[in-house]
């Protein structure tokens, strides 16, 4: 990778020792290191140990059929790296580099990567050309598929994202299961009216709290699109849709909300088998509407913390982050499709315990084991 | 009726005669002595224009200190527009428009209601009986103008002086999981009891990576006001982890 560790300091330092340390195995290339690690990490982890520095391999698995052979399908996911030019903020893509390199060291090969949008921090074509280049570093680089995010879109209404990754909006199958990706961020103009610059549109709109703009949503043409593009999927065929926004409505004030959710999860009901994957949130969540599964996704940069009210009742929130370690709370994840066609979900926090959100902890089965709680409260 | 208009007469001429002294002044009841109340408003707001004039200043004299230390000093007589914005508002201390537009984009909750100190007539003799709706007028909007100017640097990383184009707002949201509520607090890696003031000093110097601020900086006094504010109606539990 041609960016590597842009200035030391004390993110970086980390990313060096732990460089050097793994340059430092003579007797174990890095694959059977990580085999070692992983069966220690577990004990560890069993054990409670924390503070287990900054690498954390893992391995849980799921979906197994009848012989116990793994049939599932398996999505490694990164998002919300918010990457500035490298220039302004080193830490922000040293902490996409180090999400490449963990699930390049995945121990299974992943079906496909997913990138939850918000690639950039303020749309600028620079971070967006550093945000493709880190990503080209990815070992299975060619079965990338990026959602786009509203910090990607504002500043010139996704012209230079969609000339880097093409059209936000996509579909296709895989192992029996259909992927539906939405552009879920569009916000009526409130620009033009304002007579604000392209920096200052995506400024509002990159501000969470940014009362002076509007609440995403998707549209009636690609609901419409939507519904035509599952037109000839059966109700008992799973389909796993992604937004960036969560599609649900959450809180309002911080656009943890899609204005037109309803519609969406209209054309969605009929579907017995169906799970809604969004980034934005920056954080473990959880949801769960009729039928349909949500979860959420880890950021790289930082986390947010839980919306004031709202809050789904299915989440088991994570540990408030530590504001001493800017690492904690953040991390990438994997997202498994079972063979019937539900996802089980992980976040591998950087710094913590793996969360687990099983399909069937949602869908209230019998021996269900419900996502560890954290020993403290989110506050 | 003559003797009431007499007896007025004497009261004016008497309180002509004390007017000097400003400490009597200060304790004449204002009910229904709107001259005087609108002598003291007039007062009260010029004595203001001179604070929010020294303000100016002094955000000024600590927004060249970080520039200082970034090494970005330009040029003496460029100095007071280096950081357009942080002074143009205060210029006119009494334009609002600045305050309108941070409050159309950030949402804090309401001042207190203090309508209650008005009802005068049982505190005659008190000082708490003498306030008017012009006292509680210029005490809102006092208030809620340094709050809104928290706001504003809370939300604007070149203000807060980052180096890595960060600012507060990104990980706090309307100021959330700041809990201002609970400062005092020993912080294990701080080693020491803290202030809320040296929390946010760790958060400017780490996330945002830039200078601390001293405690009587006029942002970091903003800064505080605005957490306080979203805090509101929180219990205080100092010590709270
Ligand atoms: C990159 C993310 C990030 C940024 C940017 C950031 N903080 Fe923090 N800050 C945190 C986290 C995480 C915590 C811990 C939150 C908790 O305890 O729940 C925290 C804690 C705090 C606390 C103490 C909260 C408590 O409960 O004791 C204060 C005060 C604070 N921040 C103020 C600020 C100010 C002021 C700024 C801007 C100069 C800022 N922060 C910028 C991440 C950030
Ligand atoms: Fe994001
Ligand atoms: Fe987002």
């Amino acid at each position: 990778m041609s960016i590597r560790y842009l200035r030391e300091n004390l993110e970086t330092r980390v990313e060096r020792e732990r460089n050097e340390f793994f340059a430092g195995l003579v007797n174990l290339d890095r694959r059977s290191f990580l085999k070692v690690a992983s069966a220690s990490m577990t004990a560890a982890l069993g054990a409670g140990a924390v503070g287990l520095g900054s690498f954390q391999p893992m391995k849980i698995v799921l979906g197994e059929d009848a012989d116990g052979k793994e049939q599932s399908l398996k999505i490694a996911y990164i998002s919300d790296s918010h990457l500035y030019q490298k220039h302004i903020n080193d830490r922000f893509a040293n902490a996409l580099l180090r999400a490449v390199e963990d699930v390049n060291a995945m121990e299974e090969e992943p079906d496909f990567i997913f990138y939850g949008g918000d690639l950039a921090q303020l749309g600028q074509p620079e971070e967006l050309e550093l945000g493709a280049e880190i990503l080209s570093g990815l070992k299975y680089r060619d079965r990338l598929k990026i959602m786009v995010g509203e910090h990607d879109w504002y500043y010139d209404m996704g012209e230079k994202w969609q000339s880097l990754f093409g059209s936000p909006r996509w579909t296709f199958d895989l192992k029996g299961v259909r992927f539906v990706c939405l552009m879920s961020v569009n916000e009526e103009d409130f620009w033009t009216p304002a007579g604000l610059t392209p920096m200052e549109r995506m400024k509002t709109v990159a501000g969470l709290d940014n009362q002076a703009q509007r609440p995403f949503f998707v549209g009636d043409e690609q609901i419409a699109w939507l519904e035509k593009t599952l037109a000839d999927w059966k109700d008992d065929q799973p389909v796993v849709v992604f937004s960036h926004s969560p599609l649900y409505k959450l809180y309002k004030n911080w656009n943890f909300w899609t204005d037109d959710a309803e519609k969406v999860q209209a054309v969605l009901k009929r579907f017995q088998k169906c799970t809604v994957i969004h980034g934005h949130t920056h954080q473990v969540l959880t949801n769960k509407i009729e039928n349909i599964h949500f979860h959420g996704l880890l950021s790289t940069a930082w986390p947010w913390p839980y919306a004031p009210k709202g809050m789904p009742e299915w989440t088991v929130q994570m540990n408030r982050s530590d504001p001493f370690n800017s690492a904690d709370g953040c991390g990438w994840g994997d997202i498994r499709v079972s063979t019937e066609g539900l996802v089980d979900k992980v976040y591998a926090l950087w710094n913590r315990k793996p969360m687990f959100v099983s399909a069937a902890y949602l869908n209230e089965e019998e021996g269900a084991v419900p996502p560890a709680r954290p020993n403290l409260p989110s506050f | 009726m003559k003797y009431s208009s007499f007896i007025l007469a004497g009261i004016v001429i008497f309180s002509t005669v004390l007017a000097g002294s400003a400490q009597w002044r200060n304790m004449v009841p204002r009910r229904g002595n709107v001259q005087q109340t609108a002598v003291r408003t007039v007062e009260n707001v010029q004595e203001k224009a001179a604070a929010v004039k020294q303000d100016v200043k002094s955000v000024a004299a600590s927004v060249t200190k970080t520039a200082e230390t970034k090494n970005k000093v330009k040029a003496a007589e460029e100095t007071e527009t280096e950081f357009p914005g942080t002074n143009d508002q205060w210029k006119d201390s009494l334009s609002v428009d600045w305050i309108a537009k941070e409050a159309e984009s950030h949402k804090v909750p309401p001042h207190f209601n203090n309508r209650s100190v008005l009802r005068g007539d049982q505190h005659d003799g008190h000082a708490y009986g003498r306030y008017t709706e012009a006292d509680l007028r210029l005490w809102e909007s006092e208030t809620v103008r340094l709050v809104m100017e928290g706001s504003r640097i809370f939300h604007d990383a070149e203000l807060l002086g980052s180096t890595n184009g960060v600012s507060c707002d990104m990980c706090h949201p309307d100021g959330a999981n700041t809990h201002p509520e609970t400062y005092p607090k020993y912080q294990v890696q701080l080693g020491r009891a803290a202030l809320l003031r040296d929390m946010m000093n760790w958060c400017l110097q780490n996330p945002c990576r830039a200078e601390p601020m001293s405690g009587d900086d006029p942002r970091m006094r903003a800064m505080e006001a605005y957490l306080n504010a979203t805090s509101s109606g929180k219990p205080m539990k100092y010590g709270k982890h």
